[in-house]
């Protein structure tokens, strides 16, 4: 998918809605290298003590997203992206509509847009401000531990790019 | 979908992506001069340099690390793992601790046989086979069932998979098992929720039972399609079982049984060597698993071809029945309509999956009940130097035996893995191929056909994981047509 602007998530939640933590959901593969990236911007962001963030890291996609996703009003995700029409380290910013509309063409996998489709169709409450920060890397291949050169450098932007989605950019908090 | 038509005349097709089965793989379907199938190979991509991976870490990370490589049966890499572990120190974890993992492990089983079920498999039967492709998701299948029933199946696997938190430490990576033992025990204040899940999981097992007969067994095309000749191979089939040679997830003695249903041999983890070699072929990475005494002959089946199978349809032929009492009725039924033990049906393996969903769910509940279920010893300290240990269960797609060596301070210089997708691939190459051959005919191909291609290794689940977590969320599924001069006719990423 080609790279998006750059949409700062609108805030506050719905009316009636309690005041609620913003979700940054990284998705990733500690033991295979680049996989892990969403991980180590989680790390990064972690450090920062951004107040009102919550922020998570999970290996898994599919319906397990539900667990995480559910109940929420506002949430990032950042995981990898393995388009192979950008050069890696660059940062995609993805919205739900750009997978909405394919649950038809994934009959057996469970992804994003399986995921919407069955939160509208039961009903549940899902965030409605949802981004994706995708970042672009090489096909892993076997396992191992740590990023790449080149993925690592880009990290900080990246930690920017996520920061820049945050409803109230806070400046981070010392300690 | 694109329609090209290039200079050469042939027509190629290209369609975009995305499906994915928890996964990936590529088949290759080549044509001959007449458009039938010459031969459809299946290749699935090979997990490198995990044996590197691990050499010279402690042994006690082997259950963490291995947990990670398949972010979709990390229960069972985990479990494997530490019973490998209990091996290679030599010890017999307290009964409470067995009982403790079999619980977790039968919640897993549950947890995880539902979610093939309902949503992975689920758009090949619920759904249909020869459904739109736009409807063959999981969507589809809430519009099928009815959403009620969706909220119920995603209301259920929450609970499961909430109780293998209390109890587990962590869904995703667990963090349970150790050498002898396990790190935490279960106090009787937790029993009662653990028991009201594992009784609504019986209930929901046998629910989805009723389901399976009402959609699948109560149509004809169907079960024609289940017994039919294209979905049949007479294979040997390999499952753990108990000391009464009935199924066992957690632990016991591996049994095969010969394509008549006889047993063939019955063996212990540590020997697995001696009854199971791997083939290599020049067009696949993956080593096909055959065994030893029978040899390899082929891709063929028949008593005289090594080649077997492993998962739910393969452990219910390897058994003598079910545990527990609702699900050695419903396994009795099974055997029975389908012309008895074995059965040769690859596509049966849906069903088979929902005999073993109703074995777990009442062995948990079963477990939840056991008074030493909250006792306090829980683990037994290794004294003893490490060597060499195996450790099997039966993961949710099949047999999986981990097998660790290390030097005398415990660090790792060897690790053997045989997962279970690997024991099945030479019968699901052999599906692929012999699906394709019945099918296509003539250059005729459709994307009914296809899919049901597709089918015949969904049945297995099969698990190519090495849970690499790219968007859009996996590596494809890779279809490619070939005609008789090689040329690409058609390729089908999902």
């Amino acid at each position: 998918m080609p790279p998006q602007g750059n949409r700062p998530l609108s805030s506050p939640a719905a009316p009636g809605s309690p005041p609620d933590s913003v979700l940054v959901l990284g998705l990733g593969n500690d033991v295979m290298g680049d996989d892990a990236v969403a991980l180590h911007v989680c790390r990064a962001l972690r450090r920062e003590h951004l107040p009102g963030v919550d922020i998570v890291e999970s290996p898994v996609a599919g319906l397990a997203l539900l667990d995480f996703l559910e109940g929420r009003d506002t949430a990032i995700i950042i995981d990898s992206i393995t388009s192979g029409k950008a050069p890696p380290g660059t940062v995609h910013f993805l919205q739900p509509d750009d997978f909405r509309g394919k649950p038809g063409i994934s009959p057996h996998f469970v992804g994003l847009a399986d995921i919407l489709a069955l939160a509208d169709r039961l009903g549940l409450r899902f965030p409605h401000n949802l981004s994706i920060v995708a970042v672009e890397i090489e096909q892993p291949g076997g396992l191992h531990e740590g990023l790449s050169g080149r993925i690592g450098e880009r990290l900080p932007r990246v930690v920017d790019a996520v920061r820049s989605l945050l409803p109230h950019p806070s400046s981070p908090v010392p300690g | 979908m694109n329609n090209q038509t290039p200079q050469n005349g042939n027509r190629r097709i290209t369609i975009d992506p995305i499906t994915r089965l928890e996964g990936h793989g590529k088949i290759d379907i080549f044509l001959n001069e007449r458009g039938d199938v010459d031969h459809a190979y299946y290749q699935i991509p090979e997990l490198r340099g995990f044996e590197t991976f691990s050499r010279g870490r402690p042994a006690e990370e082997m259950p963490q690390i291995t947990s990670r490589i398949c972010g979709v049966c990390p229960t069972a890499h985990h479990m494997a793992g530490t019973k490998a572990l209990d091996s290679l120190y030599h010890v017999d974890p307290p009964p409470t601790a067995k009982k403790i993992r079999e619980l977790i492990y039968s919640t897993f089983m549950l947890e995880d046989h539902a979610l093939h079920v309902y949503i992975l498999g689920g758009p090949d039967f619920i759904v249909g086979p020869d459904a739109p492709k736009e409807t063959r998701n999981v969507v589809g299948v809430i519009n099928t069932v009815g959403p009620d029933v969706g909220r119920k199946v995603i209301s259920m696997r929450k609970r499961l998979r909430d109780i293998i938190s209390l109890l587990g430490g962590k869904v995703i990576h667990p963090v349970f098992g150790l050498p002898g033992g396990v790190a935490k025990g279960i106090s009787r204040d937790e029993v009662g929720r653990i028991r009201d899940a594992a009784d609504d999981g019986v209930e929901f097992a046998l629910f989805t039972l009723e389901v399976f007969k009402k959609i699948v067994l109560g149509n004809k095309a169907y079960v024609d399609m289940i017994t039919s000749e294209a979905y049949t191979h007479r294979t040997y089939y390999m499952g753990m079982v108990d000391d009464r040679n009935r199924v066992n997830f957690y632990d016991g003695r591996i049994r095969v049984v010969d394509p008549s249903g006889k047993e063939f041999a019955l063996f212990n983890a540590a020997s697995y060597a001696d009854h199971i070699a791997e083939h290599v072929e020049p067009w696949s990475y993956v080593k096909f698993c055959y065994l030893k005494q029978v040899g390899w002959k082929g891709f063929t089946d028949g008593p005289a071809s090594g080649v077997y199978a492993v998962a739910p349809l393969a452990r219910l032929n390897a058994a003598e029945g079910m545990a527990t009492p609702k699900a050695q009725e419903a396994y009795e039924e099974y055997m029975k309509t389908l012309g008895g033990k074995p059965v040769h049906f690859t596509l049966a393996n849906h069903w088979a999956r929902i005999v073993e969903m109703i074995y777990a769910a009442e062995r948990m509940a079963e477990l939840a009940r056991d008074p030493e279920i909250t006792g306090e010893t829980i683990r037994v300290i290794p004294t003893a130097r490490p060597t060499s240990g195996v450790g099997v269960v039966e993961a949710p797609r099949g047999t999986l035996f981990h097998h660790y060596e290390t030097d005398p301070n415990g660090i790792m210089q060897n690790a053997n893995l045989i997962v279970a997708t690997q024991n099945n691939s030479a019968r699901i190459a052999m599906g692929i191929d012999k699906t394709a051959k019945e099918l296509i005919h003539a250059g005729a191909v459709n994307e009914s056909l296809l899919n049901r291609i597709e089918m015949t290794f969904r049945a297995y689940d099969p698990c190519n994981a090495c849970a690499t977590h790219s968007l859009p969320g996996a590596m494809p599924l890779r279809i490619r047509l070939f005609d008789h001069s090689r040329c690409l006719l058609r390729e089908i990423v999902r």
